[in-house]
């Protein structure tokens, strides 16, 4: 199927079109595309780079723009063309790129310094030619771009009596993905502790709690939700959820 | 002459697609938006580079619709334009490999290695299917280097993304020094889908038949010699030719000429 014709070097290849005959020092040779040897050669360089790519699953989750799919899928089936980056109107979409610990060319967002502002027609999303952004998605209140967790107990002031509430009014879904939860601060005995408690089934990850934490570093931070959520094992009943139904 | 029309015209288009990838990145305006793997074209039209279309289908067993109009409509566009094409007139890496030939050569470097043979690229392409088969991630994508050159363009700005700029610099010095084509010839299993193509395509570059003779020295422009011989030797296209019209320039007597014929 494949014609190859033996390298010329360099300069001189010599012309004798008008005489019909090849060019001196060229032959042309038919080989096999799928000879032994290269069908050995593509599988196994084939293997080792699917090798390479198991530790991607390894790296470090990274907070994704809304309706992306689940992360293996979601950077396969992204082109990297970053249209969603340059849709969204607050630029709080980046492009990863080697060495940033993203997958290279598939877009994130880092709360800290830009969250998602939730528009409500979501623009990033219909620009996405791949589907690696789900245009199913067209409720920005359903989408999880990954999952807020309450990470730095020992840190976070509203845990140690302080009034804060940063986090909780910040929080986009106000209310329903951040509660205050009080509880009397045992070492004065006469006040409360406001402690903000995330809801992951109305938690969208947007990230503006880590945004607006007023601490050096965040003690609320949105991380991607496999890498937080915990799974019940099927025994495990709560028996007290049941008797309602 | 070296630098004739071909090459004028091939440079223009060269910049006025950057120009407008750049432009439409930068602004609101809709002209060109996305990069070389994706774009979308008059804010209708998509465009999605077909090798990474079927990465992404051999991996996730899936492919969106919107991906599948885009790639065809860029392979559609290749055949009829020829398949490197792509190679000569439209890659950003194409012209940094370019660059360093020409600095090569202005340096008299002697470069060591002629360069893996041209049929490695297809078994390079290869690697990249099979791989992105078994693992379900379309890996080669991250890390190719015509890829990160182009986002590193677009989207990370210039002195940003140190490892992007690293990439693309080993295979400047790889051109620089070591093999001419070296990348582009031999090795880029996208250079690998635009050849295959390549074999079906309408534009191509043919000898004609007493129209003046043909410079003995032809082979200095030429960045694909099994282009070249393919050409001269009057067979059937070999894909190799990435139209880039150096030949056409230098020989300046229509002893070799563009023309837009199926079959050869």
């Amino acid at each position: 199927m494949d014609t190859s014709v033996t390298q010329s070097h360099g300069s001189g290849v010599d012309r004798s079109a008008k005489s019909g005959r090849p060019p001196v020092g060229m032959t042309t040779t038919r080989r096999g595309f799928l000879s032994l040897g290269g069908f050995v050669g593509v599988v196994g360089g084939g293997v080792a780079l699917a090798v390479l790519s198991s530790g991607a699953e390894k790296r470090v989750y990274a907070q994704r723009p809304p309706g992306a799919l689940k992360e293996m899928e979601f950077i396969s089936r992204c082109v990297k063309c970053g249209q969603c980056v340059r849709a969204c109107p607050y630029d709080s979409i980046l492009m990863g790129e080697p060495g940033s610990g993203v997958a290279p060319g598939t877009p994130y967002l880092v709360a800290r310094n830009v969250p998602c502002y939730m528009c409500e027609d979501i623009p990033c999303v219909p620009v996405c030619p791949s589907g690696a952004l789900d245009h199913g998605l067209t409720d920005i209140n359903k989408a999880t771009m990954g999952l807020a967790v309450l990470s730095d107990r020992e840190n976070c002031i509203a845990l140690q009596g302080l009034r804060c509430e940063v986090c909780f009014t910040a929080c986009p879904i106000q209310g329903q993905a951040i509660t205050l939860e009080y509880r009397v601060n045992e070492r004065t005995r006469r006040h409360s502790i406001f402690e903000p408690v995330v809801h992951s089934d109305k938690c969208t990850g947007c990230g503006k709690c880590e945004h607006a934490c007023i601490l050096e570093e965040p003690a609320i931070k949105v991380m991607a939700v496999k890498q937080v959520k915990g799974k019940l094992g099927r025994h495990y009943r709560f028996g007290w959820l049941e008797e309602g139904q | 002459m070296r630098y004739g029309k071909w090459w004028v015209t091939r440079r223009l288009t060269f910049l006025l697609i950057l120009a407008l990838f750049l432009v439409s990145a930068r602004s609101g305006v809709n002209v060109l938006v996305g990069n070389y793997s994706g774009s979308t074209f008059l804010g209708v039209i998509p465009a999605v580079d077909p090798l990474l279309a079927i990465q992404s289908y051999f991996a996730t067993g899936g492919l969106y619709q919107t991906a599948i109009i885009g790639a065809v409509l860029v392979g559609a566009l290749y055949l009829v334009v020829g398949g490197r094409a792509f190679c000569g007139w439209v890659c950003p890496l194409g012209v940094v490999v370019d660059f360093a030939n020409w600095l090569s050569r202005k340096l008299k470097i002697k470069r060591p290695f002629q360069g893996f043979s041209s049929s490695t690229k297809y078994y390079m392409m290869g690697i990249v299917l099979v791989g992105a088969t078994i693992s379900g991630v379309a890996l080669y994508e991250m890390y190719n280097p015509v890829s990160i050159l182009h986002r590193a363009i677009l989207f990370e700005g210039v002195g940003i993304g140190a490892v992007s700029w690293m990439i693309v610099g080993i295979l400047f010095l790889y051109e620089l020094g070591v093999a001419r084509s070296g990348w582009c010839k031999s090795l880029c299993p996208q250079g690998a889908f635009y050849s295959t193509l390549g074999k079906f395509s309408l534009m191509k570059v043919v000898a004609n038949e007493g129209r003046g003779s043909i410079p003995k020295n032809i082979g200095e422009v030429c960045p694909e010699p099994a282009a070249l011989v393919n050409i001269l030797n009057h067979e059937r296209q070999n894909g190799e030719c990435t139209l880039c019209g150096a030949c056409v320039d230098y020989a300046g007597n229509g002893s070799l000429s563009f023309t837009l014929k199926p079959g050869s």
